[in-house]
């Protein structure tokens, strides 16, 4: 008989198993150091399908859950289209990604998903503030104590919500103590580095929540992780109805001659490096861009360069009218302000006297400023990431994109912080645009993302 | 790279650490000065200045590994009157119901008790970058910050280790402890000399891949080593952006490495309670601490504790472990008992087990929830002495959580 055991985030099996059927089992190693085979632990479903395929009796002492209590969950009221994404998890074997834009509710969804399973669930998301965010929603629709990891807590119950870094430092341990996993804000996984924190966990059932799927190698290791995409939508799709419908106006604005000027040299530096790294190696990445080129005076020549022609065009002089203006404009609005940097968002903040919301800001001040920004004391935000994602941002009725730099995926989460749908309300997003700069394709690109979604529905 | 494709390769480079040496002493001593020239003035300026070149020519990577390391030694403070969230909170909220800015901030001020131009440099003085630069936490020289450079230069390697091997005379234990309480696998093997002892240690993923949680866990061995009284240490280590190529790291006493605070006495409160309670209790032994490591099987085993009875010179060996699973504590039995071990405990935290407890019962093991029960162990090495023994009051036993079944499931 085959012994199933959970070990610091792999699963080790005792037990006398032929090559071929080894084989057959996703991920199985023979580990000499112990005399056994080993898998990572998120094998676990495969490997016990795999095991029951093959016939092979097995004794399966994985996990140690706790009890959740019986009844601690409540179903919530979901509208029709999470309602289809849970159908469509639940029979996919209660593994899959989901993609809904932002503001369509995937928090309120995963609380479904968690009311359906009725197991201890470990919840990932990727900041402190999304943390407590999570643990009030999730508190809405059960009645046992929530458990949090991160941010300085460490208390661990049957369902628990924990930061990305604070999953990956317990996983070790805690990785076979729930039957679900749930990963917010997946598409931050699949690229090597933060993947430890799924990779540790057993949990057979797996729900993996994003606005925008990632592409490419770290799509297929996403998908690997966390299960194949069983639910996509776009904001086409639900805007003017379960979003709020909206606006994007683009401002393309001309950068000063002595602007302009630096920017072009500064471009020219860098092109000189990059473009001769990229005839040898057509396929390489910015990261292995910037790996050769610090090796070389020339190569940190350039990619100082390429940082300078970056913050030249962050908040250069007519974006500086711009906002002005839009502000002016729009005076009785709820306005929430994008950047592409801190450094921007403090200067804005500054020049407008408007509050900024950046990672040095702590959670109990930013609580209390998205307080009095939802009671209209405040009318104006100004935020380089954190507004990015998931946080749930009262309602706000104009955008003003000034920067970015993370193209489509922050584009759409951004526009998504908007939409959150009440009567009659039409969102209207401004993009800053500096001409002649690599401003002007990005933004094509960034648009791109939202414009096939619109189409899609129309 | 894994330990499964590091199996098939049939050489490994060395790697080139690119220590500091006495020849970077003169940038280093630029830079020292650079930064406390930058004492009282904000942190966004002293970061402005380090990305310009030094009167020194520094090289850069090395000069990154130097910053970072001032950056760790470094202290600041918001040097503000008025709380700089305060000051946030008042201009902010005025702002948003009057238009005109300087009259917004003029009124704020007035609330505030300072001038409009206070109001402004205080508004995100408690931020990071706007921080004022004190002196350094410990001061250093040129020689001092080289040898905290190299520090950190073999660290960040180590965080990259797949696997170490060791070779050390003396204090090894202490290693081997640490090892087992970060959840690695720790191989250990009688050396080629009698003071000698060879280990081998990986974490459990490194099997499929590096993780940095057990890079990590390899990396923080090292200081302890140098409690060793000599070492030699070769550290497969994934290097490249791509995490495809392997190099090997070799590290000897004498190389730069920040040593670990002083070894403690006993390894944790749980052996030093148990040492106390146990010598109390069993008037007739004594309790030795850290005896030799013992041969089984093709291995060694570190027994915590030497049982030594007075009278007859009977001993009994008592080891406490740190993670363990049902498999783990099976098979060191079974390696004890091949290796006609007969006297010794194993003591298992109930709470730092990594599945659930289908151990078998065990005349030697003794199951323990933050401390050793010293009656239990008598129990095992001296059945007879405990007649003469009062029983211990008991504590009513409670448990955090229900654990259920579910996680025992027998399929066919």
């Amino acid at each position: 008989m085959i012994h199933l055991a959970f070990d610091r985030g792999t699963l080790v099996l005792r037990g006398v198993l032929s090559p071929s059927s080894a084989a057959r089992l996703p991920g199985l190693i023979w580990d000499s150091r112990i005399g056994c085979h080993r898998a990572p632990a998120f094998r676990y479903r495969e490997i016990v399908i795999g095991l029951r395929r093959l016939g092979t009796p097995y004794f399966d002492e994985v996990f140690s859950l706790s009890s959740c209590g019986s009844g601690a969950f409540r179903m919530p009221k979901l509208r029709p289209y999470q309602h289809a994404a849970l159908m469509s998890w639940d029979s996919a074997r209660r593994v899959g990604l989901v993609v809904l834009p932002t503001g369509s509710g995937k928090t309120r969804l995963a609380c479904a998903a968690m009311a359906t399973c009725e197991v201890p669930a470990l919840c990932l998301v990727p900041t402190r503030v999304l943390l407590h965010q999570w643990r009030e929603e999730i508190g809405r629709h059960y009645a046992g104590p929530v458990g949090c990891l991160g941010d300085g807590n460490h208390r661990i119950e049957p369902v628990t919500v924990a930061t990305f870094e604070g999953a990956y430092r317990n996983m070790v341990r805690l990785g076979n103590q729930f039957g679900l996993l749930v990963v917010d804000e997946v598409h931050h996984f699949g690229c090597g580095i933060r993947d430890e924190a799924i990779e540790l966990c057993a949990a057979p059932r797996r729900l993996g929540l994003t606005a925008t799927a990632p592409n490419g190698e770290a799509r297929e290791r996403v998908i690997d992780l966390t299960g194949p995409v069983v639910c996509e939508l776009a904001i086409g799709d639900l805007s003017g109805e379960w979003l709020a419908a909206f606006d994007t106006m683009v401002l393309t604005l001309r950068l000063t001659a002595d602007e302009q000027r630096r920017y072009n040299a500064a471009v020219a530096v860098f092109r000189s490096v990059f473009d001769s790294f990229r005839a040898l190696s057509k396929t390489a990445r910015w990261s292995d861009f910037v790996a050769t080129a610090t090796q070389s005076e020339q190569g940190r020549e350039a990619l100082a360069a390429f940082r300078y022609s970056r913050r030249l065009t962050s908040y250069p002089e007519a974006k500086r009218f711009a906002l002005a203006e839009l502000l002016a404009r729009h005076r009785t609005s709820r306005v929430l302000i994008f950047t592409s940097d801190n450094e921007t968002a403090y200067t804005i903040a500054r020049a407008h006297l408007v509050m900024p919301i950046t990672c040095d800001i702590d959670r109990a001040e930013r609580d209390e400023v998205l307080s009095a920004f939802r009671r209209g004391e405040l009318r104006v935000l100004v935020s380089s990431r954190v507004l990015n994602e998931g946080v749930d941002v009262p309602d706000a009725d104009v955008g003003i994109i000034v920067g970015g730099v993370n193209g489509e995926r922050e584009h759409v989460q951004r526009v998504g912080r908007l939409l959150r749908p009440a009567p009659d309300k039409r969102v209207v997003v401004y993009e800053l645009v500096a001409a002649g700069t690599h401003e002007v394709r990005k933004g094509k690109e960034r648009r791109r993302a939202l414009v096939p979604a619109i189409h899609k529905a129309t | 790279m894994s330990l499964a494709h590091l199996s098939k390769l049939t050489s490994i480079r060395v790697i080139s650490p690119g220590y500091l040496t006495d020849a970077d002493h003169p940038w280093l001593r630029a830079l020292l000065e650079e930064r406390e020239r930058f004492v009282g003035q904000k942190r966004r300026d002293w970061k402005v200045r380090v990305s310009e070149p030094l009167s020194v020519v520094a090289p850069q990577r090395k000069l990154n590994v130097a910053l970072g390391v001032l950056e760790r030694l470094s202290r600041d403070e918001a040097l503000r009157s008025v709380s700089p969230r305060k000051i946030r909170s008042v201009v902010f909220h005025h702002a948003a119901v009057e238009p005109d800015r300087a009259k917004a901030l003029a009124e704020a001020a007035v609330i505030l008790d300072v001038s409009p131009q206070a109001a402004m440099d205080g508004l995100f003085a408690d931020l990071p970058d706007e921080r004022t630069l004190m002196p350094l936490s410990t001061p250093a020289s040129p020689v001092e910050l080289a040898h905290a450079c190299n520090s950190a230069i073999v660290a960040s390697l180590l965080t990259r280790a797949l696997r170490v091997r060791i070779v050390a005379r003396g204090q090894i234990r202490a290693v081997v402890r640490h090892a087992r309480l970060m959840g690695l696998l720790c191989h250990a093997a009688p050396g080629e000399t009698k003071e000698e002892i060879m280990l081998e240690i990986s974490g459990p993923f490194s099997l499929f891949r590096h993780t940095r949680i057990y890079g990590r866990a390899l990396s923080s061995l090292v200081p302890r080593l140098c409690w060793c009284n000599s070492y030699r240490l070769e550290a497969d280590c994934v290097i490249g952006t791509a995490g495809t190529s392997v190099g090997r790291l070799v590290l000897g006493s004498g190389d730069p490495v920040t040593p670990a605070r002083e070894l403690a006495r006993f390894d944790s409160k749980v052996e030093e309670r148990f040492a106390r309670e146990f010598g109390k209790l069993a008037r007739d032994w004594d309790v030795v601490r850290e005896p030799q490591a013992i041969e089984a099987g093709d291995g060694l085993i570190f027994p915590d504790f030497e049982l030594r009875h007075r009278m007859t010179g009977e001993r009994w060996l008592l080891e406490i472990v740190g993670y363990w699973t049902a498999d783990y504590v099976q098979r060191k039995l079974s390696r004890v008992r091949a290796a006609r071990i007969e006297r010794l405990i194993l003591c298992i935290d109930e709470e730092r087990h990594c599945d659930d407890d289908l151990l078998e019962i065990d005349t030697r093991v003794v199951r323990y929830r933050r401390k050793v029960d010293p009656r239990a162990v008598l129990e095992i090495v001296d059945p007879g002495a405990l007649k003469d023994v009062p029983p211990s009051p008991q504590k009513r036993k409670v448990s955090n959580r229900p654990r259920s079944q579910a996680g025992r499931m027998r399929r066919s």
